[in-house]
This record gives C-alpha cells, structure tokens and sequence, in this order.
C-alpha cells in the first residue's frame, strides 16, 4: 500500500499510553459493572467470585444465590453492554469518514430509521407472544432494507454514488418511515404502544447467549474488516477523486463499508433497541484526542465506546434503583451535555477547520 | 326478553362452574407461609389488600403505588421493564405478577431463582376476576376470605343485573386524559369489559383505544357516556361538558347520563374497586332510566 506514507503520521508517543490508558479504565469498568447493581453484594468477595471463577479456585464465600445474581444476570448484561458499545462506536467512526462528514451516524443512511420501523411493524402488528424473535428480526432486516434502498436512490447512471445524495435520500427515507412508524404508533393498543416507547430508549435487559455470541462475532468481524480497510479510509479523507488516483476501487469501497455498517448496526438494534449518542460522540471524542488516523480511530473508539456503553448501564442499574433507567435515556444525558462541553472547548480549533 | 336474561345468567353460572374447575386443578398445591410479598400488578395488590396481605407487601410496581399508603414499600417502576436483580435483592418470599409481568428475561430470572412466583390473568370478565381471587387465596391459605370477596362480588353482579332489569343501553367509554381530545375504549380493553359488566352494549366496533372525533360520538348517540379521568383530580363532568357542550345533545346528555369514573382502577383489568364502581354506576345509570 504505497499511499500510506502520504497519510499524516501516527502519534506514536502516545500510543502506547492511551492503550494502557484505556485498557485500566475498560478492566476497571468492568469489575465496577460485576461488583454495583440494585443488590448490595460484599465487593471483596465478589471480586473473588471473578477469580474463582475463572481459576477454578474457591476463594469466594459468597452463597449459590449471590452467585447466580453475578454470573447470570450482570456478566451477561457487562458482556453485550462491551460489545454493543464497541459495535456502535465502530460503525459510527466508519460512518464518518465514509461521508467526511463529522454529523453523520448511521442513522444517516437510513439504518435506525428501517430498523425502528422494522420493529414497530412487529410489535404492532405481528402476535405478541412471538415479539421476543420477531422484533430483533424485523428490526434487523428492516436496517438491511432501508440502507440498499438508499444507496440504490443515491446511484447515478454512470455507476458512481454521490454522497450528499445519498445523504438526502437517507432523509428521504428516515421521514417516510418516520412517518408510517406515526401510523403504527397510531393504531396500536395501549400495551404495544408502552412496548414500542421503551424499545426506542433501548435496554441491555434482554442479554441472553443468542444477542451476546451474535455481538460478540459481528463485534470482532468488522474490527478485523474495518481495519483491513482503514488505509483507504484514511485516502477517503482526501476526497474522493483523490482516493481514485490513489489506487482505491471507490465504489466497491462505499458498497462494502455501507452494507457492512448496516449489518452491525442492524445487529446492535436488535439485541438492544435504539441506543443514541455512542455512535456519534465517540468517535468525535477519540478523534479530537487522538487525530483522524483510521488505524488507531477505530480501535480506540470499539474500545472507548465499550466503556462508555458499560458505565452508562452501570448507572442505569444503580441511579434509581430498584427501578431501572432504559440506558439509552443515560447516553443522551451524559454524552449530549458532554459533547457540548468538549465543542466548546474545541471550538476555536474546529471553526478554522 | 326475560328468556334471554335467564339463559345469560345460565350460561354465565356455567362459565363460572368450569373456571373453578381449572383454577383448582393449576393452583399450587402448598399453601405459601409469605412474609415479604412483592406485587407487581395492580389488581393483585388489591386483591393481596382485600385478603389481609398488605402489611405484608414489601415492594411494589408503579400501578399498585397509590393502593397503597405505607411508606415502607419500595417502588420496582413499570411492571413491563422490571429489574431482575432488583426483585431478587429484595428476597422475597412470594412475588404475584400477571400476565403483563416483563420482560421475559426477568421473569426467567425470578423462576430460576425458585422463588415462589404466581402469575394472574388480566382479568376481562368477573369470572377472571373471582378465579384470581381464589387462585390467590389458595396459595395464601386464606380460602375463607378469598370466598367470602368472591360472594360479595357475585351479590354485586347481581344487584347490577337486577338494576337494568333488561334494558340494553347503548354505551361508549371515553378517556379524556387531556386536552388534545377524546379516545374511545373499543373491544379488548378495561372499558369494554366495565360496559359488559354493566350489562351494556359497547358502540365501539374497532379493538383498542382510538382517538375520536366528536362528530363521530354524536352520531353513535350513546344512552350513557362513561368518562374515564385521572385519579389526581382532573375534569368532571361539568368541565367535559364545558369544553364539548355538544355532548349535551347526545341521549345521555339529555338524561343526565354522562358519568365520570376514576381510570386508575382500570389499568391492570377489571379490578375488585372496578365492580364497585360499577355497582355505583349502575345505581345511577339505570335509576334514571325509569
């Protein structure tokens, strides 16, 4: 790959830091998210459940009881709460350099939008009883659909897809479904309409080993695939004529990243319903502290957005408890003022941009 | 029409007769010794009330809060987004749900954990209703009581039959919950099943709230105009009619018949409180209808 010594250069000083850095936070995060929860275990012996764990040892004196609250209700939850933040934070960084476009998440091609009205369609109208597999699934395959539909709108005869037509097209669809996910609010019974509120806070309630392994696996999947093709994002921040002359198929590029992007996002959605913010705000946040180099963008924001999503459920378990907050209500209000405060602190840096 | 009165009380009594059979046949065998009760349905906290339970309930959904007046009794929020662990943490040693109890991983959760768990139908008809009660207060021992609510219940059901006296009125159940307008209750919901208790007959033919337009309600002309309202003091029925004084030409507006009730003892199906009040309201719907 003969670009990449155009590309600006990685902060190599940092980079051993930062990942030592955000390796601590993610352990520490973690045992924070097995030791806190509405019941009050003693810490120490819950740490030593962790060793026991995993050493097979027996060091623990915490009862079969406390132990099942540990290991079947808060390492599922700490589990698809790491990989649906690394998965969201992802797609999100890829979006943005996909469309050189610092607003844009994936909601912008269209996936969020057929996602929610994927869901709807299923609560309101499919059986009840079966929502548990028709809703992840409906969701899923409705992201699928909007996002080929919108690039398909956004394809010009000669083959090539222009961005801010894609970009006006994913609006196009967002208020169309938008728009029948109305209807479906409308016509639906109070219990569905309750159902469809909650599930477009999103919730890591449902973590089961279905949604975990299916995280898990599209989670590692695209980390390997985005960063095979980081380079050439790293080229598409020149443009896209300059990427051409770069040596980058453009068009395949946009067509793999978009559907790939999809698949993830379409995945997240469904084991979790719509969580906001993660998406967006992480990968600003690494960037603003780290640079646009894609190589190390999109590591750290999987890894940054794991944490993020676990002390937001953390304290969507803990705040109110024994109720229990829908974490997506918790990323809008931590990551919406916390964005305000980082653009103001960069803003001078970013007006000249 | 008294034929058809006695073959619906028939078929009723029958009705009755078979819902105790399988009520018997799936209540737990041993009664539960239950000191720290949680209930997450509202119908259940007040049958658990009416039984003698209430100083025994520990934790409660959001539903089941203004039930009750202790100040000990901790809040678990909406009862279709429980937190497993925090049901679990409060150790009960009975938890009575109902069929709306979520989500499903939770309640896997609480079964897992062998903690006793019963969970009740939404009740749509007054069989529903008297088959929880004996349901409950078998698994609490305290089958005595549970029968004697459930007589008390019957003498209701029938003082209501014996009011309307073969009258078939026709009836709509509104909820003006704000000022945006009216939705109208059609099948499957509380309010159908109240107007069915009632012994009326619901003009709604479509399944679900839906919001209506006054028009539309003017020219169903309904005999008796049930309007359900927040518990929290929000409009009468004056201040319905001052807002839709075109109510007032409505069959029920010309007889007086448009009656607000209080909706919060409709939200988890037809409760203990909901025949009560419709034992009221059937004092004062068909009372002037002669």
């Amino acid at each position: 790959m003969s670009y990449t010594k155009y590309l600006p250069a990685s902060l190599h000083g940092w980079r051993r830091g930062i990942w030592l850095v955000m390796g601590m936070l993610l352990l520490v995060t973690v045992l924070l998210s097995i030791i806190l929860g509405p019941m009050t275990l003693p810490a120490k012996q819950s740490l030593l459940s962790i060793i026991d764990q995993f050493l097979g040892s027996e060091l623990s004196q915490l009862n079969a009881f406390q132990k099942t609250i540990i290991w079947e209700l808060r390492w599922p939850r700490t589990l698809l709460a790491l990989f649906i933040g690394a998965l969201l934070a992802l797609c999100g960084a890829v979006t943005q350099g996909l469309f050189r476009n610092p607003l844009a998440d994936p909601g912008i091609i269209g996936v969020s939008s057929g996602a929610g009205l994927g869901a709807a369609i299923a609560i309101v109208l499919l059986p009840a009883s079966l929502s548990y597999l028709t809703t992840p699934v409906a969701a899923f395959l409705g992201g699928l659909i909007t996002t080929l539909l919108v690039y398909r709108l956004a394809q010009s005869q000669n083959g090539g897809t222009s961005v801010l037509i894609l970009l006006l097209a994913g609006v196009a669809i967002a208020a169309f479904s938008g728009a029948i996910i109305g209807f479906m609010t409308y016509i639906a019974n109070d219990i569905a309409l309750r159902e469809l509120t909650l599930w477009g806070m999103g919730t890591l309630n449902g973590a089961n080993s279905t949604s975990i392994w299916l995280s898990v696996m599209t989670c590692l999947c695209l980390l390997v695939f985005y960063q095979i093709q980081a380079p050439a994002l790293n080229a598409f921040l020149l443009g896209e004529a300059e990427a051409r002359h770069l040596g980058i198929n453009v068009e395949k590029l946009k067509l793999q990243l978009i559907v790939v992007t999809a698949i993830g996002v379409g995945v997240a959605v469904s084991a979790t319903g719509i969580i906001g913010f993660i998406s967006l705000v992480v990968p600003h946040l690494v960037r603003m502290t780290m640079g646009t180099d894609h190589r190390l963008l999109l590591p750290l924001s999987a890894l940054t957005g794991a944490v993020l999503l676990l002390m937001a459920d953390i304290g969507a378990r803990v705040l109110l408890a024994p109720v229990e907050l829908p974490v997506g209500l918790v990323t809008a209000l931590i990551g919406a003022p916390f964005f305000a405060f980082l653009l103001i602190q960069q803003r001078k840096r970013l007006s000249t941009l | 029409m008294s034929q058809s009165k006695f073959s619906r009380l028939n078929t009723r009594k029958l009705f009755y007769g078979v819902l105790l059979l399988i009520t018997a046949q799936i209540t737990v065998a041993e009664p539960v010794h239950a000191e720290k009760i949680i209930s997450v349905d509202s119908n259940a906290t007040e049958i658990l009330l009416a039984l003698d339970f209430g100083s025994k309930i520990i934790a409660t959904d959001i539903t089941s809060e203004p039930l009750l007046t202790s100040q000990n009794v901790k809040q678990l929020g909406y009862h279709r987004a429980l937190s497993a662990e925090a049901i679990l943490s409060l150790q009960p040693d009975l938890i009575v749900g109902s069929d709306h109890t979520g989500p499903a991983p939770t309640v896997k959760a609480i079964q897992n954990a062998q903690i006793n768990f019963i969970q009740l139908n939404s009740p749509q008809t007054i069989a529903d209703l008297c088959s929880n009660i004996q349901h409950l207060a078998k698994a609490l021992d305290r089958e005595k009581t549970g029968q004697q609510l459930i007589d008390d219940i019957q003498r209701k059901e029938t003082a209501i039959s014996d009011h309307h006296n073969g009258s078939n009125l026709k009836m709509v159940f509104l909820l003006d919950l704000n000022d945006r307008g009216l939705s109208q209750a059609g099948r499957d919901t509380v309010g159908h099943a109240l107007i069915n208790v009632l012994d009326g007959q619901n003009i709604s033919e479509f399944n679900g709230y839906q919001s209506v337009s006054l028009e539309s309600i003017l020219a169903m002309n309904p005999d008796v105009i049930l309007v359900g309202r927040h518990s929290n003091g929000a409009p009468e029925t004056e201040q319905l009619l001052s807002r839709h004084p075109l109510l007032k030409n409505t069959a029920a507006g010309q007889t007086k018949r448009i009656i607000s009730i209080d909706a919060s003892k409709l939200i988890a199906g037809l409760s203990i409180s909901a025949v009560q009040q419709a034992d009221q309201l059937a004092a004062i719907i068909y009372s002037s209808a002669r």
